[in-house]
Parts: C-alpha cells; sequence; structure tokens
C-alpha cells in the first residue's frame, strides 16, 4: 500500500517542502528589511497573520475545487471562459470582498483595545481591502494557470499546486500589505 | 453535482469558515507582536517566520489529509494505535525536524548576505529545530485527535482537520517560536 509507505511519501514531500522553505526565506526577507514601518504601524503584524491566511484559505479553496472540476472533467484544461470557471471566480471575488474589509474592521477593534487610534477603523480596513484584492487577483490568475499546467503534464494540483501557491501566496501577501501599508500611509 | 454549484453556494459555503479562521489568526497576530519585540535581541529572526508558519501548514495539512485517507480506507484504526498512524506521526515529525534545519540555514545564510547585524547559525538552528519539532510533535498529536474523534462521530476529517489544523498551528508555531527564542536569547550563546 502506496500509502503508508513512509519512503514514498518522504520522496514526494521533501523536494516540495524545499522550494518552501526557500521561497518562505525570502518572505521573511522583506519582513526583516522593513522593520521600521512595522515599529510604525505596530497594528500590522496583528493583520498580518490573519492577511495571509485569508490569502492561503481563498487561494486553495480555488485550486482545490478546479482540480476536482479539471479530474471530473466538468472543466477543461484550456483558457475558455465557461460558466463553472467564472462562477469559481466570482465567488472567490466575493468571498475577498467581504473578508477583507471584515478582518480590517476586527483587527482596529481588538487594537482599539490597546489604546490604538480612531482612525485605524478606517485605516485597516482600507488597508486589507486594497491589499487583499490585488493578492487575490493575482493568486486567482496564478491557481488557475498553475493548475491547467499541472494537470496537462499529468501532475494532480491538489499535490502540487496548493504547498506552492500558499507558499508564494504569504510572499506576494506580505510584500502587497507592506507595499500597501507605506503608500497610504 | 457539488463541484457545478451556483456563485452563491460557494461563497455560503466558503465565507464563514474563512472569516472564522481569520480571527482566530488575530491571535497568532498578538504573539507576533511579542515575537517582534523579542527580535531585537535576536536579529534577523524575522526571516524565520513566515517559513515557521508556513511549513507547518504543509506539513500538519498533508499529515491530516493522509490520516484522512487513513481513516477512510481503514488502514488507520479509530480504536488503538495502528501502525499506520504511528508511522505517519513519525513522518510528519522527522519532517518538522529536517525542515527546520533547513529553514534555519537558509535564513542564516540570506541573513548574512542582506544586513549586518545577524545571530549566529548555532540560534537560528536552535530557534528553528525546538520550536519547529516541539510545534510539530503538538499539532500532529491535536491533528490526530481531531481526526480520530470526528471519524468517531460520523464526520469526513478531510473537512475538519485541514482547517483547524491549519488556524491552531499557526497559534502553536508562534507560541513555541516565542518561548525557544526566550530560552535561546537566555542561554547567550
Amino acid at each position: 500500500m502506496t500509502y503508508i509507505n513512509a519512503k514514498e511519501i518522504l520522496k514526494e514531500s521533501i523536494p516540495v517542502l524545499t522550494i518552501c522553505v526557500t521561497i518562505s526565506v525570502f518572505s521573511g526577507l522583506f519582513l526583516n528589511k522593513n522593520t521600521e514601518l512595522l515599529k510604525f504601524l505596530p497594528g500590522l503584524l496583528i493583520i498580518m497573520p490573519s492577511f495571509i491566511a485569508v490569502n492561503g484559505n481563498i487561494s486553495s479553496v480555488l485550486t482545490s475545487r478546479l482540480s476536482s472540476a479539471l479530474h471530473m472533467g466538468l472543466i477543461k484544461p484550456n483558457f475558455r471562459r465557461t460558466k463553472i470557471l467564472l462562477r469559481n471566480i466570482y465567488s472567490m471575488l466575493i468571498v475577498s470582498m467581504v473578508s477583507f474589509p471584515v478582518l480590517g474592521f476586527v483587527a482596529a477593534a481588538a487594537n482599539s483595545l490597546f489604546g490604538a487610534s480612531k482612525a485605524a477603523f478606517v485605516i485597516f480596513p482600507l488597508i486589507t481591502f486594497t491589499a487583499g484584492m490585488i493578492t487575490v487577483l493575482l493568486l486567482i490568475f496564478a491557481s488557475i494557470l498553475f493548475s491547467y499546467v499541472t494537470y496537462r503534464k499529468g501532475l494532480d494540483p491538489d499535490t502540487v499546486v496548493i504547498p506552492l501557491l500558499t507558499t508564494t501566496g504569504d510572499l506576494v501577501g506580505i510584500v502587497v500589505l507592506l507595499v500597501v501599508t507605506g503608500m497610504m500611509i | 453535482m457539488t463541484v457545478a454549484k451556483s456563485t452563491w453556494r460557494i461563497v455560503e459555503e466558503t465565507l464563514p469558515i474563512i472569516i472564522l479562521f481569520s480571527f482566530v489568526e488575530l491571535f497568532t497576530g498578538g504573539f507576533l507582536s511579542s515575537v517582534f519585540t523579542e527580535a531585537q535581541f535576536a536579529p534577523g529572526l524575522l526571516i524565520l517566520i513566515p517559513g515557521m508558519l508556513g511549513l507547518r501548514g504543509n506539513i500538519s495539512s498533508a499529515f491530516g489529509a493522509r490520516l484522512s485517507s487513513g481513516l477512510h480506507l481503514g488502514y488507520i484504526s479509530t480504536k488503538r494505535f495502528s501502525k499506520g498512524l504511528k508511522i505517519n506521526l513519525e513522518i510528519s515529525i522527522f519532517l518538522s525536524f529536517l525542515t527546520s534545519i533547513l529553514l534555519s540555514v537558509f535564513a542564516w545564510l540570506v541573513c548574512s548576505w542582506t544586513s549586518t547585524s545577524c545571530m549566529a547559525l548555532i540560534n537560528f538552528i536552535l530557534i528553528s529545530v525546538i520550536a519547529g519539532v516541539s510545534s510539530g510533535i503538538l499539532l500532529s498529536f491535536i491533528t490526530a485527535g481531531i481526526a480520530i474523534y470526528s471519524y468517531r462521530r460520523g464526520l469526513d476529517p478531510d473537512n475538519t482537520t485541514l482547517p483547524s489544523g491549519a488556524s491552531i498551528g499557526d497559534v502553536i508555531t508562534i507560541i513555541c517560536l516565542l518561548l525557544a527564542v526566550k530560552f535561546v536569547v537566555g542561554l547567550g550563546l
């Protein structure tokens, strides 16, 4: 049984994890280079894990759904705008449009407990919404492209695309969040 | 057919969970602020953070997914400590150890190239391995517990272990990281 073959599992996981480690170090580097901005707006650190988690969840849900649809033959790996593909894109856009401002608002509320200013209730949702929509658009595009390419090559997008896309999403998310914040302040 | 749902059905099913777990992650953010304060005693520490959180998610969601398949297929039992569970636990802990070492060495290299103040390689390795392995062990047992409990209650562990593991994993990892940093900085190597 392959599923409890330890060697097989390690052989499949180690290369993917190594790529993920490499990408994530660059996210960390970007964080390390922007300590001044983070010191200036400490609330940004409280938002960050939630922000990248929302990105990660949206891109994994989409990739997982695309993967199932590809396996079931409901969509073909060509870039034709079929109804099912569009529904998946629209639904993820709606989810993003709601969850990012809500996240910013709740983060502002959490921060106000520690004495942050009332301005946070406007600035935080604005930052999370702008940065979130930019990131999600990039990730939706990447999810479709990589799912189609891996599926065409005979690989399973579930196992290959999801871990790589969530790690890349962290990098893109952190960079966009810091750049958008830097521009707004 | 579930895959061909309408736009609103997809929104209805995904939105609550995504919002709920984004709130859970705010706790991670709170602890992250403490880690940030601690980082002045451990220059370069911030480089480790996305990797620690990301790897924990990758390893534990793969572990959760394999346990779910194992439970469905019956090679992991809900009644005793089966061999399939033991092997998967070992793999998950071994991968945590291996990737923690890789991450710390890469982080140290990148830090030395790009920044003038960096803690020693041994500090990077100790912090990463202590935090990575301790959170890996804790989270593996929690994930296994959630998977087996859900399966017994007639729920699909695929739907419960992945989202809960990801958000609990981040909180546990950041707490373990904070403790590891305090410990290693306290050693004063």
